[in-house]
């Protein structure tokens, strides 16, 4: 166990980092998108019934 | 444009799911850890399966919805079928990654190895390629229709590659462990590792569905975002009439 044990660290950890970091895009993405929809709309004059 | 919040079942999914998933990975990893058994050739090392395998199936199933709505958007042309495509690639992609990095990770204690140009390891890098392939084409024009009608294309050719990533070990006869066999070094053998296993399906299951029901959305407010952009360049016309914004 102990002479693998890097490999299983790494190998469990490495699926947080993946995930994790695929969830920060999304939500970086998401902010950025809903302020230019906001921006776009506010300049079009459209409110959100629209 | 439906937002979210608005649906009450995309609205509860988005509350249920992430809960659930983390109580399935949870579960999954205390069973790895604690209730199944040390394999007899490999030892500890083997564990790594529970979450590498289950991820590969799981991918298979991303890009299967992949294939699925790549060929209703073909049939119908209706934007949401490019959105649920290019949403469940890039999660295929993510869980395609996970395959790809804790497989090597496997191999170099097992095979001496990180990587060998066996047919299960290349099978499975060229499908990572193809589906970077699904979303970098979507770059090579600003035609929303064409770069859809493309990734479609490029979505249904590209699930050929599953099935030769499956059978590849048998077809060459690659050494790739089969995971799934009854028997042997690299089998799941006793009921508790067959049921460890299963549990990473669920898990991951889990994960592709809250992943989904993050990413949709995301791509419909792109799509929202593409549209006001298209009134905003026509602005005096929209000024004198506002219009719609699209629904999906």
């Amino acid at each position: 166990m102990e002479q693998h044990f890097p490999f299983l660290f790494w190998a469990y950890n490495v699926i947080w980092i993946l995930i994790c970091g695929y969830l920060l895009t999304l939500g970086i993405r998401q902010r950025r998108i809903e302020k230019q929809i906001n921006r776009l709309k506010t300049s079009l004059g459209m409110d959100d019934k629209a | 444009m439906k937002n979210p919040e608005a649906n009450p079942i995309l609205s509860l999914a988005r509350m249920l799911l992430p809960v659930t998933t983390l109580a399935l990975a949870g579960t999954t990893l205390y069973m790895t850890f604690f209730y199944a058994e040390r394999e007899r050739v490999m030892g500890d090392v083997q564990r790594i399966f529970y979450f590498h395998a289950p991820a590969g199936i799981v991918c298979f199933l991303a890009f299967f919805v992949t294939f699925i709505s790549s060929i209703a958007y073909l049939v119908t042309r209706r934007k949401s079928w490019d959105i649920v495509g290019e949403s469940s690639t890039e999660i295929g992609l993510v869980l395609t990654s996970i395959v790809l990095i804790t497989g090597p990770l496997w191999a170099r204690p097992v095979w001496g190895t990180y990587w060998t140009w066996e047919a299960r390891l290349t099978t499975t890098l060229i499908l990572w390629l193809i589906y970077m392939g699904y979303l970098l084409v979507r770059r090579y024009t600003d035609d929303p229709d064409q770069q859809a009608r493309f990734a479609s294309v490029v979505g249904i050719i590209g699930f050929l590659d599953v099935p030769i990533v499956y059978w590849s070990v048998r077809w060459w006869r690659g050494h790739h462990p089969l995971v799934l066999k009854v028997s042997g070094g690299g089998g799941l053998e006793t009921p508790h590792m067959k049921t460890t296993f299963l549990m990473g399906i669920i898990t991951y299951l889990a994960l592709y569905l809250c992943l989904m029901v993050y990413r949709v959305p995301l791509g419909q407010a792109e799509e929202k975002l593409r549209w006001l952009r298209e009134r905003a360049s026509s602005a005096p016309r929209v000024a004198a009439n506002p219009g719609r914004l699209p629904q999906h």
